[in-house]
């Protein structure tokens, strides 16, 4: 098979439309992470939850998923930050792998949950711009993944705005570097702590509103992306939502690639490949912190 | 040698032995099979859950991919009846063997990483390994492994006119694997593990290779969970990867040590003679998703509520103190 | 068996912690190891005992290259080690934390062996208590017990005697010159210059990574360069 240019280019576009979406689910994971020094495993069964509100808002009120994305956001901080404080406050302190057991059990309850109300049905929204698409140059762009990637393109940069420019979200940068000498300036790092796992829960479920134009809500939809976070943040570097930001960028472009070139069931596996060895081989991922010992 | 830290008055392990033997008589009586089916996975799950306590209660090493090498173990049995006509029980030599030798491999580079950077890593490993077991056509790719069904052999080693087979032999296997944990436990062997479990510069300061003792017993748990394996393709008959290596398996592998206490002799036994009657019944009651909902539920209890297990909990609220007393 | 240490060095980023170090200590020798806070003392002591990587040097005990083993390997050599936090076994009885240790240097039972460690070091009333619930003193002696299984040639120690109060100040000083009599070598890192220029027979001071004065507790108590690092001026 002869590769095209224009193939190309057009797959690595793809690349570069999912991989926003990626980036945004990673922040979320990283800064969970990196504040709270939670690997939270049920981070893609609450991204599953917000692909659902969004599905059900446009299937009873007709909402747009970039309009019921406005609301999901807070809906899903309240209920990051009431995890936090009945779930994962009591063991904030506890060994690590305690912290994965209870995250990893959060996400059969709710996968489960879901799968039991709403079977394993596959859904998906339509929109007025779902079978939109403009011709450019060769190069194809439907409108879904266009608007998408502009919505968390916005949504990153929000964020940023957000952890450098607001009180709150200094507050959370200064925990994440030192938890101890947080609390000795002041910082009520408990409720920081719930504020990081609202905001964080938050950026996953509105990732997955958006990309229901295109995407299948089903119970499983969020396996995919959790797991491509996970390679996301030890490629930007643990608790670094930047390197978050353009390590889902690059996963994005890698794996849209690989499925040009090579083979499409490739992908995840290639992936996971990456994981291991940048874990493996480059603790420190692109760009700093160690991440063993 | 000297008296050791016993976990427990020994009458407590030659109960459960004893209750475990008396299993092996009540069947005589008469049971439906439905109970005996219900006992089989108990055996079953208590057996892989030793398996996968090995290396999780003796190096604190939580492994999330054990599903891997329970798959590896089944694989290994249904290739070789289905592919070469050759006995399944042959897959006790050949399936603990790649499990072991996939340990080493993946032990080598994960076992220099963290607690939950190591869980994480064995996650990833055993999710590879069903991808690539989805897309294999030498096993079946997605579709599996079909037996073709032979009544009652032992030297096909399936029994489907009678269960009662099977369920001694999950019997057999868990004595066995109750037995070598008791064999690790009071053996220098076992007493550097959980050397290295409690400080692992300290076991290094006093010689202890500590890489190539989390390898040995890596690959014996890796080993004992493939075994685990074996059986459970010899009684269902059936294979595909989601449903010998998928993260449900990691959780019906783990769960039962994690309730009854990882790092006791008894503790995996204990937990799954909870779970997995109690899983029957809900999935009887309330359907299979409720059941894994519930499981999840069970899985944030203990760490909540019991972190260090039942067994460990009931050990160091009443009986150690009354030993200390003596 | 002599303990040889020659140039070695360990830089972190731009800043060199230990700086050309070299000296030899004989057999049954009582060394100690001072310096101001941040002279390196620490960082000296993980790269003899194998647990940092060093950029430079070369340490041997009895002719034999040890530069590169890892910590087990020095352990089987004959190099023991103690921290200053002790690294006990938590959740093993005292006991278990002598049978643990690996029995390479010694023909006799290790039965016996342990008996008589637990004779040397007084902890027979503690026999079978979880290491977790000793006090911290009794954690330190049960180091040094490990230590005493090991059958060691030269014994590295860490600030053996912080957070020790006097009675068993005293007990563990008594452990470690029972040991020296058997002809076992001692390097010990400490703080507290007192405790030792009154035991050691020797002392080596470091500052800034370098060895600045080597010599009797008499000479280095009045050294100049010694008296400035400690005072700075």
């Amino acid at each position: 098979m002869a590769i095209e240019p224009t193939a190309l280019i057009q797959s690595i576009l793809a690349g570069v439309f999912v991989g926003a979406i990626y980036s945004l689910v990673s922040a979320g994971l990283t800064l969970i992470w990196g504040t709270m020094r939670i690997v939270n495993f049920a981070h893609g069964a609450l991204m599953m939850l917000g692909m659902y509100m969004a599905y059900w808002t446009w299937y009873f009120l007709g909402l747009d998923p970039l309009l019921s994305a406005l609301v999901i956001f807070p809906t899903f901080f309240a209920l990051g930050y009431a995890i936090d404080k009945f779930l994962l406050r009591r063991i904030i302190q506890a060994s690590s792998v305690a912290q994965l057991l209870i995250t990893f059990g959060l996400t059969l309850f709710i996968q489960n949950v879901v799968l039991y109300f709403w079977r394993s049905d596959i859904r998906l929204v339509t929109t007025s711009y779902s079978s939109l698409y403009w011709h450019a140059g060769g190069l194809v762009f439907d409108a879904p993944h266009v608007i998408a990637f502009f919505a968390a393109i916005l949504c990153g940069i929000g964020l940023h705005l957000f952890l450098t420019r607001s009180s709150i979200g200094l507050a959370i940068r200064a925990t994440a570097q030192d938890r101890e000498a947080a609390q000795t300036v002041g910082i009520e790092t408990k409720r920081i702590f719930g504020m990081t796992f609202g905001l964080g829960t938050a950026l996953a479920a509105v990732a997955g509103a958006i990309i229901t134009s295109y995407y299948p809500v089903n119970p499983d939809s969020g396996n995919q992306f959790l797991f491509l976070a996970f390679v996301v943040v030890v490629l930007g570097s643990l608790g670094n939502y930047l390197g978050a930001l353009v390590g889902g960028l690059i996963i994005g472009v890698v794996q849209s690639t690989t499925g040009y070139v090579y083979l499409a069931q490739a992908e995840l596996p290639l992936a996971f490949v990456v994981f291991l060895a940048i874990l493996i081989f480059m603790p420190e991922g692109l760009f700093g912190k160690r991440l063993r010992r | 040698m000297l008296t050791r830290s016993e976990l427990l008055p020994k009458n407590v392990y030659l109960l459960a032995v004893g209750l475990l033997v008396a299993t092996a008589v009540v069947p005589v009586v008469g049971l439906s099979n439905l109970i005996i089916d219900v006992m089989l996975d108990l055996f079953l799950f208590a057996f892989v859950s030793l398996g996968w306590n090995l290396l999780a209660g003796f190096t604190g090493q939580i492994n999330l991919g054990p599903a891997l090498y329970f798959g590896i173990g089944a694989y290994s049995a249904g290739v070789l009846f289905q592919t070469y006509r050759i006995t399944p029980w042959a897959a006790f030599v050949v399936g603990p063997a790649i499990a072991a030798g996939l340990a080493l491999i993946t032990g080598y580079p994960t076992f220099k990483l963290k607690g939950d950077y190591y869980a994480l890593a064995t996650l990833v490993i055993s999710q590879i390994v069903l991808l690539s077991f989805l897309a294999w056509d030498y096993v079946g790719a997605a579709y599996g492994l079909s037996y073709d069904i032979i009544p009652f052999s032992w030297y096909w080693f399936q029994f489907n006119t009678n269960h009662l087979a099977y369920y001694y032999i999950g019997l057999v296997m868990v004595l066995g694997a109750l037995g070598l944990t008791w064999r690790i436990r009071n053996s220098e062997f076992g007493l550097r593990l959980m050397a290295i479990r409690d400080d692992e510069e300290g076991a290094k300061s006093i010689g202890i290779n500590t890489l190539r003792y989390k390898l040995v017993i890596s690959m014996i748990s890796a080993g004992v969970i493939a075994m685990g394996g074996i059986l459970y393709a010899q009684y269902t008959l059936y294979l595909d990867p989601n449903s010998t290596m998928s993260l449900t398996i990691t959780a019906d592998i783990a769960l039962p040590a994690l309730l009854g206490g990882v790092g006791t002799i008894l503790g995996p036994l204990l937990g799954a003679a909870i779970i997995q009657p109690l899983e029957w019944l809900l999935r009887f009651t309330i359907g299979s998703n409720l059941q894994l909902a519930i499981r999840g539920a069970i899985f944030m209890m203990i760490v909540l509520f019991i972190p260090r297990g039942i067994m460990q909990t009931v050990v160091d609220k009443y009986i150690r103190p009354k030993m200390v007393k003596k | 068996m002599s303990f040889s240490v020659e140039h070695v060095t360990k830089r972190y980023g731009g800043v060199t912690a230990v700086d050309d170090v070299s000296f030899q200590i004989g057999k049954g020798e009582f060394v100690g190891l001072i310096g101001p806070n941040g002279s390196g003392k620490t960082t000296l002591l993980d790269g003899l005992g194998g647990y940092i990587r060093k950029d430079a040097g070369r340490v041997a005990l009895g002719g034999h290259d040890l530069s590169k083993a890892p910590p087990y390997e020095l352990a089987k050599r004959g190099v023991g080690r103690t921290f200053q936090v002790p690294r006990v076994f938590d959740n093993m009885t005292v006991v278990e934390n002598l049978y643990c240790v690996p029995a390479a240097r010694s023909s006799e039972p290790k039965e016996k062996r342990v008996e008589d460690t637990m004779e040397m070091v007084r902890l027979a009333s503690v026999a079978h208590e979880i290491a977790k619930n000793l006090s911290g003193g009794q954690k330190k002696l049960l180091e040094l017990a490990r230590v005493v299984m090991l059958n060691p040639t030269i014994v590295l120690m860490d600030e053996p005697f912080s957070g020790v109060d006097p009675a068993m100040l005293e007990s563990l000083l008594g452990l470690m010159r029972e040991m020296n009599k058997e002809g076992r070598t001692f390097l010990i890192v400490e703080h507290n210059i007192a405790v030792i220029t009154k035991n050691c027979g020797r002392v080596i001071c470091l500052d800034e990574g370098k060895v600045i004065a080597d010599g009797s507790p008499g000479d280095i108590r009045n050294d100049p360069r010694v008296i400035e690092a400690y005072l700075g001026t």
